[in-house]
């Protein structure tokens, strides 16, 4: 069930019916488990168990570590919980890439093991990586433990931020559980709001840019160099709009449900350095891999080198939690090697004008997509070579979409850096559109919309119709969920 | 001071009479916030996508003026009350070439003069007065063509005629029961039958009427069409690897040497076969046995295959455009250039010679 079908607005007006008539708090997490089961299950009901597998036994492993004090015990639990969540992501995600690798080394013997053929689960990595950061904090003592297993459950199902993120801690959630709010009129109103623009940004350039970037990387030698970075260009956008769209839409989900979520993106593409990309991108699982990877290998409390490999390893490992492949090594490769630099760079004391900055980051942002779209190294070499080599040849065109794309993205960019400086000068606009600017510790800063103005309600009725009319008629499938 | 603290009956029901006047002033701002946009977006779609007819005031004739701008290619086109399309040609007497086709040659996606019968048209008339009429409609097949054939021939007396075909054509497009289609009996005839004409309700007519009055209901009509044939409903439980377990239809075999067979027949073997085949894809059956008639059977045909080389030294297409895909789609206008090139001097060849022997066999 895709957060842009029709099949998802029946299915969330019905639970938020349900849920704003529901007076017990038990009996309103009771239906959102259910709801978030059965959202499951339309992906793939036979993962189900799966999932409620991995929160029986992360919930049972976090209470026996909760009540006892013997380190050994502790440990044990904690060892439990991590190789059964990365035992089942391993096999499920990993396994045929690891046959695939073995047999390259077997085949010079004429050996062969087979594939097994395992079907990806929707959304394990993110499911996993939530269960596992609930007993390492239950272990470290900065978390107690969920009472039951059913609210327990209901964390690791919550269905907005299920299949692709954020990757939502158990100390941000769990807490929310015990003060029922539910679909206030604000939080329906600014959930909404959210939607709403997860939604624009899906539907009306995700899905537009997609194709695009999906006909260069297909053939990306029967292109011209104008082409290959038109694709790359759509590609930059599509990838960016279709993530940022579906973290926008699950919080805007949760919102109205009666739940924070934390924000996953703070218009990335503006970011000084890599370093601060890095803060701006994906902000979950950079949190994640900072504080449950990149920190207990030692972060920067070591020497200059062992910080340059602690980048090197946590973003080759957080490529590899993209997917399992070598493109997906690559990219985690390359942003490990510039983090470093950056760090290097930093050290020396050395600083770059921020437009500089910006410029370069973009471009390097932008350029190691290249090996983390393609689908084999060969494509990846062949896109570089299309990209800066000029020798005329190759089919031009240049489809509108593309600078229809850009203008509305950096259009949104900008509302966004004013969004971000506003104050009370700009409450002109504000009131003359009935926008509001909410500032949630969790979710950042927001702009809500109202209808109480005659440009107010133009400004929502246009975004409903534009992406009514507008959005693409085949919309694909969200990037992450692949993931 | 203590007075303005009392809520008095009165002081109450003065509160609740501003608070409805506020509720009502809030929802008049967003009825007007609404209504505002939709107008906008009438405006939008007005010079987007659009169908407005009115008489012509020179000729007193209806004139149809669709504007596509919108998901295909940028044209405005002009069609007369019978379906044809405007041509700068303005000569009664001289031969007439009558070009058939479907979305191809009806060619929305550009302007008048750059459909490939008006390019050829415009090019042949700088040494030979000659008139093509392009009679090109949306999703028409050789079964329409010979259906057709006595009141196109009655109606334009045309000296050639030239029909465009694609892969569809050729296939399964004029074996669709609800439209115009033939019908196959035995191994030999081959009929053109129109289906039961079909009865439209009163809600049905009434959309038609407000289609043709906004530019906005008749876009948004057409999208919820479009999302209803591309949306399949999805079941509500999917196992995701599961294969669909309905075995894949057996490819028919098309009677397509009998279909070429019966638009000759029907247009009096003065006739030239242009074929459109797919830019990005390889040769199919349906196109080599199209080859395989013409080659066997004294005839015209050209197959737009032949520029496509020349397309792709340059690196372009002759199908799609900056708002579709490349090489996929319609004809762009390089692409109606070239079928201009291919099939617009046989043709005219072709129907000056015949117009000339007609001409002498009167005085004979």
């Amino acid at each position: 069930m895709v957060f842009s079908s029709l099949r998802f607005f029946v299915f969330l007006i019905v639970l938020l019916l349900l849920v704003a008539h529901i007076r017990s708090n038990r009996a309103n997490k009771v239906v959102l488990c259910i709801s978030s089961c059965l959202f499951y299950a339309a992906w793939d009901f036979r993962y189900l168990g799966l999932l409620l597998l991995i929160s029986g036994i992360d919930f049972v492993a976090a209470a026996r570590i909760h009540e006892t004090n013997v380190f050994s015990k502790r440990r044990f639990w904690l060892a439990l919980s991590i190789v059964t969540n990365l035992g089942i992501l391993a096999y499920f995600k990993y396994a045929d890439f690891f046959i695939h690798s073995l047999n390259g080394v077997l085949g010079s013997y004429g050996r062969e093991v087979p594939l097994l053929h395992v079907f990806l689960p929707a959304g394990i990595s993110f499911y996993t990586f939530k269960s596992m950061s609930y007993t390492i904090d239950v272990y470290r003592r900065q978390l107690t433990p969920a009472r039951t297993l059913m609210e327990y459950a209901m964390f690791v199902s919550f269905f907005p931020d299920l299949i692709a993120g954020p990757i939502v801690r158990a100390s941000v959630f769990i807490p929310q559980l015990d003060n029922q709010i539910g679909p206030t009129r604000s939080r329906l109103q600014e959930g909404s709001s959210l939607f709403l623009v997860g939604l624009g940004k899906k539907l009306l350039v995700a899905d537009y840019m997609g194709p695009i970037a999906d006909t260069v990387f297909q053939h990306p030698g029967a292109w011209s160099i104008g082409m290959a970075w038109t694709g790359l260009i759509a590609y930059t956008i599509q990838i960016y709009c279709d993530f940022s769209g579906y973290s926008d839409m699950a919080v805007g989900t949760a919102r109205m449900l009666g739940y924070d979520l934390p924000q996953n993106f703070r218009m990335p593409y503006l970011s000084g350095d890599v370093s601060e990309f890095w803060r701006r991108w994906h902000i979950t699982l950079s949190e994640w891999l900072r504080d449950y990877l990149y920190i207990p290998l030692g972060g920067n409390r070591k020497t200059p080198s062992r910080t340059y490999l602690n980048l090197m390893l946590t973003m080759i490992l957080g490529g590899l939690w993209h997917g399992a492949g070598l493109n997906f090594v690559l990219w985690g490769a390359l942003h490990g090697a510039a983090l470093s630099i950056h760090r290097g760079w930093s050290r020396m004391g050395l600083r770059m004008p921020r437009r500089a900055g910006q410029i370069l980051t973009l471009l390097f942002v932008s350029l190691a997509w290249v090996p983390f779209r393609a689908v084999d190294a060969a494509t990846t070499q062949v896109m570089f070579r299309r990209l800066f080599l000029v020798d005329g040849s190759g089919n031009h065109w240049l489809p509108i979409v593309v600078p229809a794309g850009l203008i509305l993205v950096l259009a949104g960019h900008a509302i966004g850096v004013w969004i971000e400086k506003s104050d009370r000068s700009a409450n002109f606009v504000l009131k003359a559109f009935d926008l509001q600017i909410t500032d949630h510790p969790l979710s950042g800063r927001q702009l809500v919309f109202g209808m109480r103005t005659v440009s107010g309600a133009f400004l929502v009725s246009t975004i409903v119709l534009l992406i009514a009319l507008f959005a693409a008629t085949e919309s694909s499938p969200f990037i992450y969920f692949r993931f | 001071m203590m007075s303005s603290a009392i809520h008095t009956p009165n002081a109450a029901s003065a509160d609740s009479s501003v608070d409805r006047r506020g509720r009502l002033g809030g929802w008049s701002r967003a009825i007007s916030g609404i209504a505002l946009s939709v107008l906008a977006f009438e405006a939008v779609f007005r010079f987007l996508s659009f169908e407005v007819t009115r008489v012509d005031p020179v000729s007193h004739r209806q004139v149809l003026t669709m504007t596509h701008r919108l998901g295909e290619g940028f044209g405005v086109s002009h069609w007369d009350a019978s379906g044809i399309r405007q041509s700068p040609a303005n000569c009664t007497s001289c031969p007439r070439v009558l070009v058939l086709g479907d979305s191809f040659t009806e060619a929305l996606q550009v302007n008048d003069p750059d459909a490939y019968p008006a390019v050829a048209e415009a090019l042949l008339s700088s040494t030979q007065p000659i008139l093509l009429v392009n009679a090109g409609q949306a999703s028409r097949s050789p079964a329409d063509y010979v259906f057709d054939a006595l009141r196109n021939r009655q109606l334009v007396q045309p000296a050639w005629t030239v029909i465009q075909l694609n892969l569809d054509d050729l296939g399964p497009d004029a074996f669709i029961d609800a439209k115009i289609h033939f019908l196959e009996q035995g191994t030999k005839l081959l009929t053109p039958v129109a289906p039961p004409s079909h009865v439209y309700g009163r809600i049905t007519r009434l959309l038609g009427v407000l289609r043709g009055h906004s530019a906005l209901v008749n876009y948004a009509l057409y999208r919820l069409d479009v999302i209803r044939q591309t949306r399949r409903p999805p079941r509500w439980f999917i196992a995701g690897s599961e294969p669909d377990g309905r075995p894949a239809p057996e490819a028919r075999k098309y009677p397509v040497e009998r279909e070429l067979d019966l638009m000759r027949a029907s247009y009096e073997n003065r006739i030239t076969f242009l074929f459109l085949p797919p830019f990005n894809t390889a040769i199919e059956s349906g196109e080599t046995r199209f080859e395989r008639y013409c080659l066997s059977t004294p005839g015209s045909c050209v197959n737009l295959r032949a520029s496509f080389d020349g397309f792709r030294q340059r690196g372009t297409a002759p199908y799609g455009f900056p708002n579709s895909r490349f090489g996929e789609g319609h004809l762009n206008r390089d692409g109606h250039a070239a079928a201009r090139a291919t099939s617009g001097r046989r043709a005219s060849e072709a129907a000056t010679t015949w117009s000339f022997l007609a001409f002498d066999s009167l005085y004979s």
